[in-house]
């Protein structure tokens, strides 16, 4: 049935004239009165709309966040009681791709393992969404309204409240939320002619126009530049990010150290206490063996090395008496069979072995009358009861003798018995066997607490070293973003500008080290001989190198070769943790002294006897500060020696032979130019292995003897008199010439630093320049004058020197060029990407802008021409 | 509709991949099969479309451009978006030094992977709560239709005016197509057929009078709850692709993979190692390493994505076995007037 509306309201006013007026029964929505509408006969039209155009500013995005997100909430329960809308149920999709979009970043949270990576999930996920909604923005958006003067992105409220886009769908169009001034304005900005007729619908198709093809535009290039714009943006937020969180970081490693004692107790350590108990559990009540006793020393050992787990399992074994026999019922039983049948089988009568070996019950009166029985014995103890029992077993059968003076045993009988019970070896020797039957240690209350004890003191300490082990991971680990590694990355940036060393060198030199050396010796040279450019290198790198003492507070943790032998909390910690465990350990069981000595040795250091102090050297508790102290005099190392090696440049760039009294009067000019060149390049490029093999230099056998005079320096470079001439010749190593080595190293070390070194230094710095003269002086007695590890035929010295190669390793620290080398290499690869990116970013920026000059082109429609016939 | 005076309009179409002939097919909008021929047909025909002519239309500012063709068009940004957030982690790479390449490949390999695992996951886990659903009401909520669109046209030599778009029956909760569900006179079923069907499957009994009207509030709700637990759980699915993407056996798997599919042996090969290390990924997905939060993150992840599932399908059903909420005498209010038209 079809009914006209006007049809219906007229016969609906006939029936209410005739009848009286029945009111309506429910009340209309307050916009919506049907009666009312058709009562007005005049002005039937559409309802009034409520939509309106939208045009927030930065002032209202915290309200419109707000409101969103009551709108999306909404949605969602609208949506879970199946009474959604289409437009709600496109925001779930959002709220499902951000949930989404969390989900991932959580997950990947968890798998990454240091704070900036695990920040960077989330800032990954935010700027990623965050490029969604910038493009458009800034590449869209914001040039449509400069060029053509209006919003391609024009967000509107319908009469629901309901946000869209105005030009999502071209071909609906509420124009009439635009005013005539508002459309006139646009069409001015776009040189809309003002007399054209029909104007507005004009501009109306150039806007809808405009907007197609921007968001044409928009779809094409989206997929292109969010991911681009998204890892920029992470890329850029990187170092910014990281900085906060390293000195985050930085601060709760220090409050590891101050609140020590509760993080142990909030970390609760209980895996060892809980394995033995369950262990224990099983095995109570058992014969202890020593391969049981093994097991729980190994789990009792987590994190220790086997060497370790197995000093305890022997310690423990000890202490519980693995080895002790008890004397019992069974030891009787068994003596007593096993004689029997020995005897027998060697035809001795029965009633000889009756007289002769006691029966089960005799036996067990006769051990209880020796005082014997229900004890444990260990070995020599069951031989001295072994021994009393052949001697009674002698009274016994002269016993028999006497008894029985007609029926005598035999002397062949006799030997016999004597054969078994006496000379036979312990494995054939019935008594001895039966004396060591039984089991002497058993997991009764008394071991299961001696166990216990131990287990819970092992328990603690590594509940302790867990905690201690994750500072020195977080603080000093050879591990991206400790603290140390944030400092190192630091430094060396900032050694990089200060050597202005530019992208395109590193570009240049990446990858191959001796491409660095050059550079290094060549920059080096250029920053000696000029003042300014080696003030402004060394003063960076002192001002670095104090700042290691404000990352990591000396009075934490320090090292002991250069600074001065302060106790540092975090040694002192350690000290606490083992002196501790040594004290549990002896009260756990009520142990003496002497027990459990292979543990406390490999804990707290070995002694040679009870009567003279530990050897810290080689227990754990020295180990765990020697890591500390080594790491920081490992970075220490590297960075003196590049101080050191600038001053070298520049005393020689000086030309004052007081800076180099080194190349003495004795030595030949060649020889000396030798020793500078070496000088230079081992303080750049100079591994651990060439310091042990004293360096190889190709250098002529015949040089000129009589020049002995000294080095010229001209234009702050020495002038190669000899090195860089007359090279043709043979030239080779020569071993014998230990001057090479020996002088090198005292023009490096020895040698007084230059003046303005010291005074850049200054009294603000005076620590680290105490430390500076100590690396240096170390050095030189260390590794100037060590003959320990050479070339052969090398000889450099005859004096003996204590360094061994792990020391050398330290002191040299990592070479210069390496420590460019890899940061070239780090670098190149950023800037790659970034070149890469960046350039495919903006490229797309640009074609994305340009483009839309060309948008929005129509023909002004003709005036059709009036025609001219009459 | 006004349609040009024009006898060929019936024989000329533009803006679509499709040729003419087989386009003709449709002279009015035509419920589809929702099968996989269909499926993959309607999918490339958008895809050609959306790489095509429909950029092609909107960069020219075509007045015929429509939302259809601007929501199709979304493909692109996906697609491109996906290739590019591969290559922003792998293009690079081949510049650096081998060390740096290996591990800066092994994030990209990895990060490719998630793409492609995010896409697979989030597509196929919409099955998870579409399949049961229409197995257990008999609505098909995703069942697709061919629209005749008529167009403006370009010049007054314009003769095609007619396009194809495929939509989905209900891909509007508050427009569904339900007229396309009705059956035709010439197909010799009742003209509620479906209806009468999902009202049986719905429990609401057989033979009503008018199953349209009884059903049609329900698959509407149906509809809504459905698209509500797909938009939420194929999110999460498609997380847990991503973090399956992420695990460590698939390392090897990129050691010694090759893509050149017409090296048949070593192809052959890297896919039976691509079924071994997946098998790999998903148990250390599952297992976790490390303790903590770091050991049962994959559990949670999986156990979420199955728990949205589920209660979406639950949600689902939950309602659509109650008795329809409001009561015809709630709707129609006797003694009021109506307007039917």
């Amino acid at each position: 049935m079809k009914t006209n509306l006007i049809q219906n309201f007229i016969q609906n006013q006939n029936t209410q004239q005739a009848q009286p007026a029945q009111k309506p029964k429910r009340k209309e929505a307050p916009h919506f009165d049907i009666h009312h509408e058709l009562a007005n006969r005049t002005f039937i039209k559409p309802l009034k709309g409520h939509g309106r155009l939208i045009n927030g500013n930065l002032l209202d995005a915290p309200v419109t966040m707000a409101k969103s997100l009551a709108y999306d909430t909404k949605a969602l329960f609208n949506g879970i009681d199946g009474e959604a809308n289409d437009h709600q149920l496109g925001k779930l999709n959002d709220i499902g791709m951000k949930l989404g979009g969390l989900t991932i970043a959580g997950y990947l949270f968890t798998k990454k393992q240091t704070p900036l990576t695990k920040a960077m999930e989330f800032v990954g996920l935010g700027s990623f969404f965050a490029s969604m909604a910038i493009w458009p923005k800034l590449a869209i958006q914001l040039p449509a309204r400069l060029i053509h003067g209006f919003n391609v992105q024009q967000q509107y409220e319908d009469s629901f409240g309901r946000k869209k886009p105005f030009y999502q769908d071209p071909q609906f169009l509420p124009w009439d939320l635009y005013s005539d001034d508002e459309i006139n304005k646009i069409g001015d900005r776009m040189g809309v002619p003002k007399d054209l007729p029909n104007r507005r619908e004009f501009i109306q198709e150039k806007m809808k126009k405009i907007a197609i093809q921007n968001n044409t535009l928009w779809m094409l290039t989206a997929g292109f530049a969010t991911p681009v714009m998204s890892a920029l943006i992470c890329n850029a937020l990187e170092k910014p990010l990281s900085k906060p969180l390293s000195n985050m970081r930085s601060s709760s490693n220090d409050n590891i150290l101050a609140n020590f004692n509760k993080i142990v107790k909030e970390n609760n350590y209980q895996k060892i206490t809980e394995e033995i108990e369950k262990a224990i559990s099983i095995d109570r009540n058992k014969p202890l063996t020593k391969e049981m006793v093994t097991e729980y020393a190994y789990v009792m050992c987590k994190g220790f090395p086997a060497e370790t787990a197995e000093a305890l399992a022997d310690d423990l074994c000890d202490v519980i008496k693995i080895e002790n026999n008890l004397i019992g019922n069974t030891t009787a039983k068994t003596i007593y069979e096993n004689a029997k049948k020995a005897l027998k089988a060697v035809e001795i009568p029965d009633k000889i072995i009756d007289s002769v070996i006691m029966k089960p019950e005799e036996l067990i009166q006769y051990f209880e009358e020796k005082g014997f029985y229900g004890n444990d014995y260990n070995v020599d103890d069951i031989d001295r009861i072994y021994s009393e029992y052949v001697i009674d077993m002698r009274s016994r059968i002269n016993n028999y003798n006497s008894a029985n003076p007609d029926n005598k045993i035999s002397k062949k009988a006799f030997n016999k018995i004597i054969d078994i019970i006496v000379r036979a070896p312990e494995e054939d020797n019935p008594i001895l066997k039966g004396l060591k039957v039984e089991h002497g240690a058993i997991l009764n209350p008394k071991n299961e607490a001696i166990i216990k004890g131990v287990a819970q003191t092992m328990n603690d300490l590594r509940g302790n070293l867990n905690v201690v082990n994750k500072y020195l991971l977080h603080q000093l680990g050879t591990a991206p973003e400790t603290t140390i590694a944030d400092y190192w990355n630091n430094t060396v940036d900032k050694l990089v500008k200060a050597l202005k060393i530019t992208p395109k060198e590193i570009e240049n030199t990446r990858g191959d080290r001796l491409l660095v050396t050059d550079l290094l010796q060549k920059r080096f040279d250029d920053i000696a001989t000029d003042k300014n450019a080696y003030k402004a290198v060394m003063s960076t790198m002192i001002e670095q190198m104090t700042e290691l003492t404000k990352t990591i507070k000396q009075s934490n943790v320090n090292e002991t070769t250069l600074n001065s032998k302060e106790e540092t909390k975090f040694n002192k910690q350690l000290d606490a943790i083992f002196k501790s465990f040594e004290e549990n350990l002896k009260k756990v069981a009520g142990l003496k002294d002497g027990d459990m000595e292979g543990i406390l040795s490999e804990m707290l250091g070995s002694r040679k006897n009870q009567e003279v102090p530990r050897s810290a050297n080689g227990g754990y508790n020295d180990l765990f500060k020697k890591i500390a102290s080594d790491r920081l005099l490992e970075v220490k190392a590297s960075f003196f020696r590049i101080l050191n090696s600038l001053d070298l440049h520049r005393r020689i760039a000086v030309g004052d032979p007081k800076y180099y009294t080194a190349l003495h009067g004795e030595m030949l000019r060649e020889a000396k130019e030798d020793v500078v060149e070496l000088s230079k390049l081992i303080g750049i490029s100079g591994h651990t292995s060439d310091y042990l093999t004293k360096f190889f230099k190709q250098r002529n056998p015949q040089m000129a003897q009589k020049d002995k005079s000294n080095i010229v320096v001209e234009n702050g470079r020495m002038v190669r008199k000899y090195t860089a001439q007359n090279r043709s010749g043979e030239i080779v190593d020569l071993p014998q010439a230990k001057e090479l080595f020996v002088e090198s190293m005292k023009l490096q070390y020895e040698n007084p630093l230059l003046d303005e070194t010291v005074a850049l230094f200054g009294s603000k710095h005076k620590e680290l320049f105490k430390e500076f003269e100590t690396y240096r002086r170390t050095v030189l007695n260390e590794i100037g004058n060590a003959n320990a590890i050479e070339k052969e035929l090398h000889k450099v010295s005859d004096a003996g020197s204590s360094a061994s190669s792990a020391k050398i390793f330290k002191l040299t620290g990592a070479a210069t060029d390496e420590v460019i080398a890899n940061f070239g290499q780090q670098a190149f690869n950023t800037r790659k990407w970034l070149k890469i990116f960046g350039t495919t970013g903006a490229a797309l920026l640009g074609v994305t802008v340009l483009s839309q000059f060309f948008f929005g082109k129509m023909k002004l429609p003709q005036t059709p021409q009036e025609s001219k016939k009459g | 509709m006004i349609l040009p005076v024009n006898s060929n309009t019936q024989h000329n179409q533009k803006f679509s991949a499709r040729n003419n002939e087989e386009n003709k097919k449709y002279t009015h909008d035509t419920l589809l099969p929702n099968n996989f021929s269909t499926r993959f047909r309607i999918g490339m025909d958008k895809f050609t479309n959306a790489i095509t002519l429909y950029p092609a239309k909107g960069l020219k500012g075509n007045r015929n451009a429509n939302f259809y063709e601007f929501l199709t068009m979304g493909q692109v940004p996906y697609l491109i978006g996906s290739g590019m957030l591969m290559g922003v982690f792998n293009f690079a790479n081949k510049h650096f030094k081998s060390f740096a390449e290996s591990k800066a490949s092994k994030i990209g390999n990895k990060m490719a992977l998630g793409v492609v695992f995010y896409g697979i996951a989030k597509d196929l886990s919409k099955s998870l709560i579409t399949k049961p659903v229409e197995l257990l009401t008999g609505v098909d909520t995703e069942v697709p239709y061919a629209k005749v669109n008529y167009e403006l046209p370009d010049d007054l030599y314009d003769t095609d005016i007619t396009s194809i778009e495929y939509h989905k029956v209900f891909e509007s909760v508050e427009f569904p197509r339900w007229d396309l569900l009705y059956s035709p006179s010439d197909s010799g079923k009742p003209r509620n057929a479906y209806y009468d069907r999902v009202a049986k499957k719905l429990g609401l009994g057989s033979n009503l009078k008018d199953s349209d009207q009884e059903v049609k509030p329900r698959i509407k709700e149906i509809v809504v709850k459905s698209k509500v637990a797909q938009n939420i759980s194929s999110y999460l699915w498609a997380a847990t692709g991503v973090a399956v993407a992420f695990q460590q056996p698939w390392d090897e798997f990129f050691k010694s993979a090759t893509f050149k599919f017409w090296k048949g042996k070593d192809f052959k090969k890297t896919l039976s190692l691509f079924g071994q290390s997946m098998e790999r990924s998903l148990k250390a997905f599952y297992r976790g390493e490390g303790n903590g939060i770091t050991k049962h993150a994959g559990k949670a992840l999986l156990f979420s994505a199955l728990a949205v599932s589920a209660l979406g399908v639950g949600n689902v059903m939950s309602s659509s076995q109650k008795p329809s909420k409001l009561d015809s005498a709630d709707i129609i209010e006797k003694e009021r007037k109506y307007v039917v038209n």
